[in-house]
């Protein structure tokens, strides 16, 4: 019995523990303002003396971002980096960044002094960015039947995280086998920007039932999945008749 | 049977009870029991004091304040406080009875208990809630809060007076601090204290209080017998005085913020720190508006001492009246000390070595300023901005001095030619050019006396230099305007030696000066007198010819004298604030002049280091670059002869 309520309480105690310590994530939208619930937007505490935000640094080490008191009408920006001018406080505690970007991806943490208690919620923020719509570039001006030929590059750019290129023909995806199909992917990250841009380079074998078929890449997103437009290609018939003039 | 058992029983029962209270009431106060039956009868109860009291009634078993009529109640408080042996009644609290209600009148006062109170009816009945007594009165006045001051007591209706500081010791200023609810003495001052004197009687001395007395008045003392003046009036600093603070700044308006408690200085939380907060200190320094307030790289931290968190409300307009916590490990959790720099702040801009800000408060006098040895640099990272700054206005004031110095040069050349003219002086002029030497062996032998000679070197007057300024003003103005061809040449002269000496060690300069000037006031010497007097003075535009042959002016003079007069009027009214100003001039000026006697220079800055203050470093750069400034070469030339004949006096 008594061990019972003992272990009870223990799990209580770890829930609330948890509860508190627990990291929240949130993902924002690259270039627009990211709002970073507080206590994962709880109702204030009634005895709230103030309200703290700041973030934990690459070395562990945190800075302020701004202070609000209970009974000030502004909070105080204490940060002195590029946050400065960026951050601001909601009326629900709730710590509004402007202008989201990558360097945002770090763990923030609400402070909420209340009453004789001091409560920390760190929450984890994502900034996510989709891809420019993704472009078929250095296509290839003829093909030759049956030759392994590089159809051309499909890049999807300025993504967070990097999006993935998948080809398609007549909106088929296209799956490599290594022989006649060679899909080559690649990312690149913009070290200004840290986001991420997607090329993938098709090799295809064409065959003749590949006349006026459309090639098409799709670059798949968190936030959208988006598909180019399609492409043809002339294919260079050396052996065979050539095309039919209506097709 | 069981019947008559029973009543018995209950009988007995009855009688036990009967027997219980009757007990129990003769075991209380008879007056207490006549009291609880009519509640009619007041009690006056003493405050913790002995001096203060309040009259109170028992009322449905609560002891509420008593309402009285208006006569009685005057007639009533005066009474009680003399028969307390505390001086009459000094202040009264009350709160008016509604019209018409009943209060008590024509009360007899009987130790601690009013009797024979009548009921009346009346419309200007109050509710007398606290009386204090005039030997509770007390105040301290003179400081920057109500828990440091000259002591001042007050007596018989009239007027404050002050305490004398002979025998006046932490016991009795204990005395004074709990009174105030000002915790306890830290340190007493007395004569040549940090507080201003008082005025008006002194009415105790040699006071031998234990600490434990309920006011001065309580303690042995001689009273009307004393033999003080006000030059003595006592003055206590209680641990509950609040003070704020800037250090570790370039000046007492910019640095870390300290708040003092029980002679200890604490930080306050930067999680508490705003706009409001930072005006309201700025504002009781006499800082101006803050300026920056935040985001200090690198952070101040924590002394090792309380922590403050301050909670202010828009009604608030100083930080004692914010609600304030002491402490709170929560409120400060991962916050740091902070800081501010106020308008008012020379040094914005100025990263400041820790020496610098050593040297420069620890001359800060006053008692809460001294302490302020800034333990960690500045953290302002504009270093170089400034140092851009500092060699730009150096690079500007070396223009100046130069063109100065050329307009001097041609200046003298003429000089001398009237000079060589009027024949009078017989030294040898070998070099025209050489100005400097010329002039120095010039001077020498004209005024040199034996007299100036033993004028020493004495710092301490510097302190003195505004009063020395005013009480000359009218000599100076004679001077000034006064333009003879003879005295030109004895102007510039004179002048290029004192120029020398100026730009050499200004130090030297002010301190000599204050010499001299002292010396005029005795009637010694007129040309010295008047030279040191003109340096301070700050205009010189009108005023009959005088007769003394160094008084005369060259019109070019004048504009000097407005600069100097502007800048040393600055200086006076700023006082301490000016102490920060590093002597940057100074070293512009060595670099310009020819330096004649290396060791001269030497035994200057001695001196000078043996405690000038920052106004004369000040002031000293500011005439130095002035080589026209004619009308002070009284002083000058007997600087110069002081300094030559005497190298090694003072040192």
């Amino acid at each position: 019995m008594d061990s019972t309520a003992r272990f009870l309480l223990s799990l209580v105690t770890a829930a609330t523990f948890l509860q508190v310590r627990s990291t929240v994530t949130v993902i924002g939208l690259y270039g627009e303002t990211i709002e970073v619930p507080c206590n994962n937007g709880a109702a204030k505490p009634k005895d709230l003396i103030f309200t703290k935000w700041k973030y934990e640094m690459d070395d562990g080490t945190y800075r302020d971002l701004l202070v609000k008191q209970a009974h000030k009408e502004e909070a105080q920006i204490q940060a002195m980096d590029g946050y400065k001018d960026r951050v601001s406080i909601a009326a629900n505690s709730s710590l509004m960044i402007q202008g989201g970007s990558l360097v945002d991806q770090r763990t923030f943490t609400c402070m909420v002094v209340y009453g004789s208690n001091l409560d920390e919620h760190p929450v984890d923020v994502l900034v996510h960015k989709k891809p420019l719509p993704p472009q078929i570039k250095d296509k290839a001006k003829e093909l030759e039947n049956g030759k392994l030929t590089s159809l051309g590059v499909c890049m999807a750019a300025d993504a967070n995280p990097a999006a993935v290129i998948m080809w398609s023909k007549n909106g088929k995806q296209l799956v490599a086998d290594g022989k006649t199909i060679i899909i080559t992917p690649s990312v690149k990250m913009d070290p200004s920007t840290g986001l991420s841009s997607t090329t993938s380079v098709l090799q295809y074998t064409v065959v003749k039932s590949d006349v006026g078929a459309k090639f098409t890449c799709t670059a798949e997103h968190s936030l959208e999945t988006q598909v180019s437009s399609p492409e043809t290609f002339i294919i260079h018939c050396e052996w065979s008749t050539p095309p039919p003039g209506g097709l | 049977m069981n019947l008559v058992k029973l009543i018995l029983i209950l009988q007995t029962l009855q009688s036990c009870q009967a027997y219980k209270d009757d007990s129990s009431q003769t075991g209380k106060n008879a007056s207490q029991l006549e009291l609880d039956k009519n509640q009619t009868e007041p009690y006056i109860t003493l405050q913790s004091n002995a001096c203060s009291w309040s009259p109170r009634i028992l009322r449905d078993e609560i002891w509420t304040s008593v309402t009285f009529t208006a006569e009685s109640r005057d007639q009533l408080a005066h009474q009680i406080c003399m028969e307390l042996g505390c001086g009459g009644v000094y202040s009264l609290t009350e709160t008016n009875a509604p019209p018409n209600s009943t209060c008590l009148t024509n009360c007899t006062y009987h130790e601690y208990r009013l009797q024979n109170c009548f009921h009346v009816v009346r419309i200007n009945c109050a509710m007398v809630s606290d009386v204090i007594c005039e030997h509770q009165a007390v105040r301290l006045a003179g400081g920057e809060h109500r828990c440091a001051g000259r002591v001042e007591l007050w007596r018989e209706g009239q007027q404050w007076g002050t305490v004398c500081d002979d025998e006046w010791d932490v016991g009795d200023a204990d005395v004074v601090c709990a009174q105030l609810d000002c915790g306890y003495a830290l340190s007493v001052t007395g004569q040549g204290g940090a507080f201003p004197q008082g005025k008006d009687p002194i009415y105790l001395d040699e006071l031998k209080c234990t600490g434990k007395e309920g006011n001065l008045w309580q303690c042995p003392a001689s009273g009307e017998s004393h033999d003080c003046g006000h030059k003595e009036d006592a003055g206590v600093v209680c641990s509950e005085l609040k003070a704020v603070r800037l250090t570790g700044g370039v000046d007492r308006c910019s640095g870390k913020v300290e708040i003092h408690r029980n002679g200890s200085w604490g930080t306050v939380c930067d999680t508490c720190w705003g706009k409001e907060e930072a005006s309201m200190v700025c504002s009781m320094l006499g800082c101006g508006e803050p300026v920056h307030f935040l985001a200090f790289i690198p952070p101040f931290t924590h002394n090792n001492s309380t922590l403050w968190y301050y909670q202010c409300f828009p009604n608030h307009t100083d930080l004692w009246q914010c609600k304030e916590f002491a402490n709170k490990t929560l409120l400060c959790a991962d916050s740091k000390a902070a800081g501010l720099i106020c308008s008012g702040s020379h040094g914005r801009y100025l990263p400041v070595t820790t020496e610098t800000a050593t040297t420069v408060l620890s001359r800060t006098p006053g008692p809460v300023t001294t302490a302020s040895v800034s333990n960690d640099g500045f953290p302002f990272s504009m270093s170089l901005e400034l140092l851009g700054c500092i060699s730009l206005s150096f690079l500007l004031l070396m223009a100046l001095v130069t063109n100065t110095l050329l307009c001097c040069h041609y200046r003298r050349r003429d000089a001398l030619l009237v000079q060589q003219r009027h024949a009078n002086l017989q030294t040898p002029t070998e070099h025209h050019d050489n100005d400097y030497r010329d002039s120095v062996n010039l001077i020498k032998v004209t005024t040199s006396s034996p007299t100036e000679n033993d004028v020493p070197s004495n710092p301490r007057y510097q302190w003195t230099q505004s009063s020395v300024d005013s009480t000359s003003v009218d000599t100076d103005y004679e001077q000034c305007d006064l333009s003879t061809e003879a005295a030109v040449h004895m102007t510039t002269f004179q002048n290029s030696i004192r120029y020398k000496q100026d730009t050499r060690n200004p130090f030297m300069r002010a301190t000599a000066l204050d010499s001299l000037s002292e010396e005029a006031h005795a009637g010694d010497n007129h040309n010295i007198f008047i030279g040191g007097i003109v340096d301070q003075d700050p205009g010189c535009n009108i005023g009959p010819p005088s007769v003394d042959s160094f008084d005369s002016s060259s019109t070019s003079s004048e504009e000097c004298y407005e600069n100097t007069g502007k800048d040393v009027e600055d200086l006076l009214t700023s006082e301490g604030m000016d102490q920060w100003q590093p002597p940057v001039t100074h070293n512009a000026n060595n670099h310009l002049t020819p330096s004649r006697n290396p060791d001269q220079t030497h035994s200057n800055d001695q001196g000078v280091a043996d405690g000038n203050s920052g106004d004369y470093e000040e002031e000293g750069h500011l005439n130095s670059p002035d080589p026209n400034q004619s009308s002070s070469e009284g002083d000058y030339d007997d600087i110069a002869n002081y300094l030559d004949s005497n190298p090694e006096q003072g040192y």
